[in-house]
């Protein structure tokens, strides 16, 4: 047995466990991205097509060196959201991204999983620059991108299959680069 | 810490068979882009060539097994993917194929390349079963399916109606 082995770290807070995605998880994802929580980006989608990102999400930690984490509660093991990192074609950055499962919002756990996930980055993770990529009428997603100490970026480009008209862009570092 | 499990390396006479890796993208890339993709899904521009490319490594993450790139023994350039298969949405289980390289074609690789993937599928995954999807249009992968003695199935679920669906034998051991 040879071949490719990557290892995707176990990051853990308060009341969270940041851990490698498993095949179990792909219901929860399903169940966020086949639903209206995924209008912001270009859902709802098919069982099919949620599959599908699922598997690009978790892939980089295979070929990149970072990805996806599943997001689950320390105690009953519920699967609360996904965030991570991810650098498509189409990005001239790495993005950093999250998402809420419905039920588990407005008890601080977006934020105090992306702030550990961040964290994470800052440490091990090399990247040169970091942004999130927002849709304009997501004001959630934006006030959590503040609260993380973002600042929006009107400068930067977007990616190439949006205009700055349907996609912002909150800059993560480096700060104040322009 | 959570490691994904190593994978395994098949040989055939005349082929390695690996798990993808990112230096098999550009042909990965290159592959999608013209119309020998055309009957899965393509061609596509890059970022959907990378989904493609995504949803590959990450069915080997999430599910343990998947499509290996096939390579000429002693070299490390894909000349095209073959291997168990079995997205979230997919009736069964299935051996998929494609071929990336017009030059591979005629020489048996393929065939070659998805015997030993159908093997390693029955004796070291225990699948009892398999099918391939194959479009309908599409008349080298139906001949290959023939050639390694599939033969229709026109009763069993598949994931596009217009699919065909052919069945593998248990391969001896």
């Amino acid at each position: 047995m040879t071949g490719a082995a990557a290892t995707i770290p176990t990051l853990e807070t308060e009341r969270l466990v940041l851990r490698a995605p498993v095949y179990a998880d792909f219901e929860p994802y399903a169940e966020i991205n086949m639903s209206d929580r995924a209008s912001y980006m270009g859902g709802p989608m098919s069982r099919r097509a949620a599959w599908q990102m699922f598997c690009t999400e978790t892939a980089p930690w295979w070929i990149q060196g970072f990805g996806y984490w599943t997001c689950a509660l320390k105690e009953a093991g519920d699967v609360v959201g996904f965030t991570g990192f991810n650098r498509l074609p189409v990005y001239e950055e790495t993005e950093f991204g999250w998402q809420v499962r419905a039920g588990f919002e407005g008890r601080g756990l977006a934020f105090e999983a992306t702030a550990a996930a961040l964290a994470y980055a800052r440490a091990e993770l090399n990247f040169p620059s970091l942004v999130s990529y927002i849709d304009p009428e997501n004001v959630r997603s934006q006030a959590l991108a503040r609260r993380l100490g973002a600042v929006q970026d009107d400068t930067a480009p977007v990616p190439e299959d949006e205009t700055p008209e349907e996609c912002l862009v909150f800059r993560h570092w480096p700060t104040g680069s322009a | 810490m959570a490691h994904l499990a190593d994978t395994p390396t098949l040989h055939t006479e005349r082929l390695t068979l690996r798990a993808p890796a990112m230096q098999d993208w550009e042909t990965c890339r290159a592959f999608f882009s013209t119309e020998r993709s055309q009957f899965i899904g393509g061609p596509r521009d890059e970022h959907e060539a990378w989904r493609a490319f995504g949803h590959v490594v990450g069915h080997w993450a999430l599910r343990g097994f998947g499509s290996f790139v096939f390579c000429l023994k002693g070299t490390d350039a894909a000349l095209g993917m073959t291997g168990p298969w079995f997205p979230a949405d997919w009736p069964e289980r299935e051996i998929g194929w494609s071929v990336w390289h017009a030059e591979a074609e005629g020489k048996g690789y393929a065939a070659e390349a998805a015997r030993a993937a159908i093997h390693h599928a029955f004796h070291d995954l225990g699948w009892d079963t398999a099918v391939s999807y194959i479009d309908p249009e599409n008349a080298r992968s139906i001949a290959l399916a023939e050639r390694l003695g599939a033969v229709r199935d026109a009763e069993a679920a598949r994931p596009d109606p217009s699919d065909l669906v052919y069945r593998h034998p248990r391969p001896k051991a």
